[in-house]
């Protein structure tokens, strides 16, 4: 391919329609030099003819309104600039192609600022999650002198089945310096966990207190 | 062209905000939700606080059988974050503390790790650290603390 990128895109304003009368001089000055040029124009009047009318029939009552604000809020500018103000209604002076830029602009700015949002809301501080500490065996390992009994003989029971861990409550670690320790594992609402299939069960850690507080 | 510039707008913002809400749903604040129960003998049967609802299945099994008078004396809930220490002066006299110290992202119910120490100034550490892993809405309990002719059960349950 031979034309350049500039040439490219007023190749493709042409076959839209959107340039101005100088630009479209020289566009057609080029198709009746090039026969690339007027290839390309070709193949794209072909595919905009079958995406224009698709959009014409979904699209069309849509862009008829919001050409209708569009061409409404452009006038008002224009009115506001107008030192007599005067409200122009009808299509002012200004390039049609001028105007679309204009607007796509702004509509590129709103989706980036929606794609910023979504960026910045999954990556904003608290929204993740936080590394878990490696799990750690279900039966404690006293860290200081303390008694720490094996689960009682009914967590025994509860945890040997099928394999699969239950969802339920696991002690990592339990340092209670020179006082006795015991793991208690309590099936957690027994009738319901029966209706639910669940096998939820929750511990007691009980910690003999030296002293008798009254 | 304008109006499908138009509609590749709003596609963007409408995702946008499906992604705010789905968001906001996500980020519910993780709580700790403590419970002080004070179990004592009665004379006149098993009585058990109504406010106390998993407890009536639980006083089956040991040591909560032990006791068959359940009265719920304080019930606080703390925002938890990762990292950040919460407090709460007990009945008698010492201090829980609890730390949120992570949370799983596996798929399924998360998992929380949540450390605990309960201690009194100028005295030595009832519980120098317990650290529990568990799912949120499901209770552990710390037993054994002799008050008023009973025991405290300190239930902990993380909530969302």
């Amino acid at each position: 391919m031979s034309l350049s990128r500039e040439t490219l895109l007023e190749l493709m304003a042409f076959a839209d329609g959107e340039l101005d009368p100088a630009a479209r001089t020289r566009a057609e000055r080029l198709l009746a030099e090039s026969a690339e040029a007027r290839q390309i124009v070709d193949g794209l009047r072909a595919h905009s003819s079958v995406v224009g009318a698709w959009l014409g029939e979904v699209l069309a009552p849509r862009a008829s309104q919001a050409d209708a604000v569009a061409d409404a809020v452009m006038a008002r500018l224009e009115g506001a600039h107008d030192p007599g103000g005067v409200v122009q209604v009808a299509p002012s002076g200004r390039p049609r192609s001028r105007r679309r830029a204009i607007q796509a602009t702004a509509i590129a700015a709103l989706a980036c600022a929606a794609a910023a949002l979504v960026y910045v809301r999954s990556s904003s501080p608290g929204s993740g999650d936080v590394a878990m500490p490696a799990p750690v065996a279900r039966v404690p390992t006293p860290a200081s002198p303390s008694a720490v009994p094996g689960p009682a003989p009914s967590a025994t029971a509860l945890a040997a089945g099928d394999g699969v861990p239950p969802p339920g409550v696991e002690v990592d670690e339990i340092d209670s310096p020179s006082r006795n320790v015991s793991i208690f594992e309590v099936p957690l609402g027994r009738a319901a966990a029966a209706a639910e299939a669940t096998r939820a069960s929750t511990v007691v850690v009980w910690i003999d207190d030296d002293r008798g507080r009254k | 062209m304008r109006a499908l510039l138009a509609l590749l707008a709003s596609i963007s913002i409408a995702i946008a905000g499906i992604a705010d809400v789905a968001w906001a749903g996500s980020a519910r604040p993780t709580t700790l939700e403590l419970s002080v129960l004070l179990a004592t003998h009665g004379d006149a049967g098993t009585s058990i606080d109504p406010q106390l609802r998993e407890l009536p299945q639980l006083t089956r099994d040991e040591p909560f059988v032990r006791y068959d008078v359940y009265r719920l004396i304080d019930r606080r809930a703390f925002a938890l974050e990762t990292g950040k220490p919460v407090s709460c002066a007990l009945v008698n006299g010492r201090t829980v503390r609890a730390t949120l110290q992570g949370k799983s992202d596996d798929a399924g119910p998360r998992r929380y790790q949540i450390a605990v120490q309960i201690a009194e100034p100028g005295k030595k550490d009832y519980l120098r650290t317990l650290t529990v892993t568990a799912s949120e809405n499901q209770p552990f309990f710390v037993g054994g603390q002799a008050y008023r002719g009973g025991t405290l059960f300190l239930e902990l349950v993380i909530r969302t």
